[in-house]
This record gives C-alpha cells, sequence and structure tokens, in this order.
C-alpha cells in the first residue's frame, strides 16, 4: 500500500538541512521509515546538498589537516568501537505498543509508553502520552483514539503535524491510513472521526494549543488539550 | 558502464574502499585535500567563525576516517554523504537536534549490504545529472536553495530577509524540487 499523503517539499527541505526540532526530526523519519516514495524524494533533496556542497569554492585551510585528523583517530580509536557496538544494539530493538510495531525511529524513545499509568485520557476514548523529544515549540506525543471517536471541531494556534502509525481516520472526507501525514494549522476548523473499526495511533507534533470552537469550547479548550 | 566507472566518482569510491579496507591514508588525504576546504566553506556560509569551522572540519573528516564502511554509493553520492555529516555536526554545535532527533534522522541512512552494482551505476548517474541540472535551476530557485542548505535560515527568516512573503519562498522550493524532479524522471523513462 502506498501512502498518499506524504510530507510537503519545503517542510521535507527544512528537515533535510537539519533546520526541524527534535519532535519533527522524529515525525519526519518516522514518515520516511513508513513512506517509500516519500524516502526517494528525501534521497534526491540530500543529493542536491551534496551537488551544492561540491559546487562550492573551498576555502584555505589554516589549522585543520589530514595528518591532525588521522593523530586524532589513533588517540580515540577504543572509543569508536564501543559507540558502534551500542548502534547495533539499538537497531535490534523493536517494539510492539497498543498491538502496533513501531518503526525504529520512534521504538526506542517510547519505552515508558507501555506503562499504561504514563497515559493520559484528554477525551472520550481518546488518550495521551508525551514523549522525551518535545520541546516548548514542539509538543509531541502518542495519541491513540478508540474506534468511533469523533474529535470535537476545533482549529491549531500553531502547525500541528499528525502521522498515523496504525488504524486510519477521515478528515473532510479525506482518509489518512498508516504512514500518512496531515498537516493542520490556524485556516481551518475541522473534526477529524475515527470512522474504521480498529483504534488509531498517531504521532502528533503540536507548535501551540488546539483551539475548540463549538459551544462547550470553553470547556473543552481547558481540559481536553494535549 | 566502462564509461561511468573510469569518472572521477568512481575513483573517490575507490578511495573510500582504500580507506574502509586498508585504512589507507593516503587516500584519505587525497578526500582531505578535495572535500575538507569544501566543508569549511560550507560552515563559514552558515555564519561559523573560522575556529570554531576549522574544528567542525577536523570532527567531520575524522567521521569520514572512522566510518568509512559505513558509506554505501547505492544511497548516496560521496558529497551528498559527507555533507550530511556536515549537517549534523553543524546541528550538534547549534544544538538545535537533541541527541534523539540526531539518532533517528541517521536510522534513516541505514546502508544496504545487499545493493546490486546496477543500483550503484544509477544512484551515480542521478546524481550527475542532478548536479546539471541544479546548475540550470532559475536564479531565484536556486538562490532560496542555497540559502537553506548552506545558511542554516528557517524559512520565514529567508523570507524577511528577501522582503518576499513566505509563501513565496515556500513556492519556490516546490517548483525548484518540481522541475529537479522532472529532470530525472524525463531521462529515466
Amino acid at each position: 500500500m502506498s501512502v498518499r499523503h506524504q510530507v510537503p517539499d519545503e517542510m521535507l527541505l527544512d528537515f533535510v538541512v537539519g533546520g526541524a526540532g527534535a519532535g519533527k526530526q522524529v515525525l519526519l523519519s518516522t514518515h520516511l521509515a513508513m513512506s517509500g516514495a516519500s524516502r526517494e524524494r528525501y534521497g534526491m533533496m540530500r543529493e542536491v546538498g551534496g551537488a551544492l556542497l561540491e559546487a562550492l569554492d573551498g576555502e584555505p585551510l589554516t589549522q585543520a589537516t589530514a595528518e591532525r585528523v588521522l593523530r586524532d583517530a589513533s588517540v580515540a580509536q577504543l572509543e569508536t568501537t564501543t559507540e558502534l557496538g551500542r548502534a547495533d544494539q539499538r537497531s535490534a530493538d523493536k517494539t510492539k505498543l497498543c498491538g502496533t510495531v513501531l518503526p525504529p525511529p520512534l521504538a526506542s524513545i517510547t519505552q515508558h509508553a507501555h506503562d499504561p499509568k504514563v497515559w493520559r485520557t484528554i477525551g472520550f476514548g481518546v488518550k495521551s502520552v508525551l514523549l522525551p523529544c518535545s520541546s516548548p515549540k514542539g509538543r509531541t506525543h502518542l495519541l491513540y483514539a478508540r474506534p468511533g471517536v469523533q474529535i470535537a471541531p476545533h482549529t491549531h494556534t500553531g502547525e500541528e503535524l499528525v502521522l498515523v502509525l496504525s488504524g486510519a481516520f477521515t478528515d473532510d472526507g479525506e482518509v489518512f491510513e498508516p504512514g500518512d501525514l496531515a498537516v493542520n494549522d490556524s485556516s481551518r476548523v475541522h473534526a477529524p472521526v475515527i470512522d474504521t473499526s480498529t483504534p488509531c495511533l498517531c504521532l502528533v507534533v503540536t507548535e501551540g494549543p488546539i483551539r475548540y470552537t463549538g459551544k462547550a469550547g470553553w470547556l473543552l479548550n481547558r481540559f481536553c488539550q494535549l | 558502464m566502462v564509461l561511468a566507472e573510469a569518472s572521477p566518482e568512481a575513483d573517490e569510491r575507490e578511495l573510500m574502499r582504500a580507506i574502509a579496507v586498508d585504512r589507507d591514508r593516503a587516500a584519505f588525504s587525497r578526500l582531505f585535500a578535495q572535500y575538507a576546504p569544501k566543508v569549511k566553506a560550507f560552515l563559514l556560509r552558515g555564519g561559523l567563525q573560522n575556529a570554531v569551522s576549522e574544528e567542525l572540519v577536523q570532527d567531520v573528516m575524522l567521521i569520514l576516517w572512522r566510518r568509512a564502511e559505513t558509506y554505501d554509493p547505492a544511497q548516496a553520492s560521496l558529497s551528498t554523504w559527507i555533507y550530511t555529516i556536515a549537517r549534523n555536526r553543524r546541528a550538534d554545535y547549534f544544538r538545535r537536534s537533541r541527541e534523539i532527533g540526531a539518532e533517528a534522522t541517521e536510522s534513516v541512512e541505514e546502508s544496504d549490504p545487499d545493493a546490486a552494482t546496477d543500483r550503484i551505476i544509477e544512484q551515480r548517474q542521478q546524481h550527475v545529472r542532478l548536479r546539471a541540472a541544479v546548475a540550470t535551476l532559475p536564479v531565484e530557485q536556486a538562490d532560496v536553495l542555497r540559502r537553506a542548505f548552506f545558511e542554516h535560515k528557517s524559512h520565514s527568516e529567508i523570507a524577511s530577509e528577501c522582503g518576499l512573503p513566505l509563501g513565496t519562498i515556500k513556492s519556490r522550493i516546490r517548483l525548484a524540487m518540481r522541475h529537479l524532479r522532472g529532470v530525472l524522471e524525463e531521462k529515466d523513462g
């Protein structure tokens, strides 16, 4: 199954040049792990970086030399071996959460989410857990919603990225399935529905709080935040 | 295929293999002479001071020496691999990305030991075409890409520097990428 909703070019570029915050980096890495087409676009954009680097006129070096690098390398040889050992261990580590096998970028930072006590209920049939890659500008959560849940109408005070890990939801007639990325902002009000028979697990990065727009909005704004 | 092998890129691949397999210092010195000054230019354009840039160049080239065996020519050209290392070192320096993010990024780029020679050649040909296509981008699109890749600036920063709306910057990025993708697909078909 191919992923229909891919990361937009400008967001992918920001990721390629290293400009995205930690939460966004984890989310986009996971998206790439799930979407071959996005991975290909990522590869191409990185090649643009390589091509631009190649085209640069070099700056003469005053201190760094090949000999100095090789001298440093022989001193710190031992360190490398341990580093590599750890990397191997990490890639072997796979995790199933809420019945979903998480791709490697996510597995290593969601170990705490196996404890049901860390999940917080934020609405009827909806719960979330904060991830350690969060920052004030990019709060990062796993969001779990039961089948049949309809999120109350709301808009956003900053950009929100939602990556579907398992299950699906429908928003404004568009279906989002595993690997799909939804980008929401303050430009519209929406009310996504989990209209399948399976629960939906998503990775969400938010730049600002949600603003509910319905009659009970004032109440939801206080209690139903990520 | 014979033509493809007699190229500077094939030569670089040979040098990387010599470093990975034979720990060949002379091969390293040649790649250092080729790339270290470019990496320095890249870091200076990102607003780093001379001394810091040289320090990071040293780090980047040390990673190239130590991790040469992880370089996979089927996945990226050597300049792209070096660009990625330089980008990560620069991001570490600015502390924009925390350790978790950096690890996550790397896992996308795991090398594939089963990559066929065909794939390596295809990848290299694509890079050569892409390099040519980047050189023919309209000036305003190339300018936005350079600012994004070299100057470590957000798209809003680029917009305010150019005195343009953010939407214009975004659409230039999309147009540039569409053009580059078009060039690659055209030749593939």
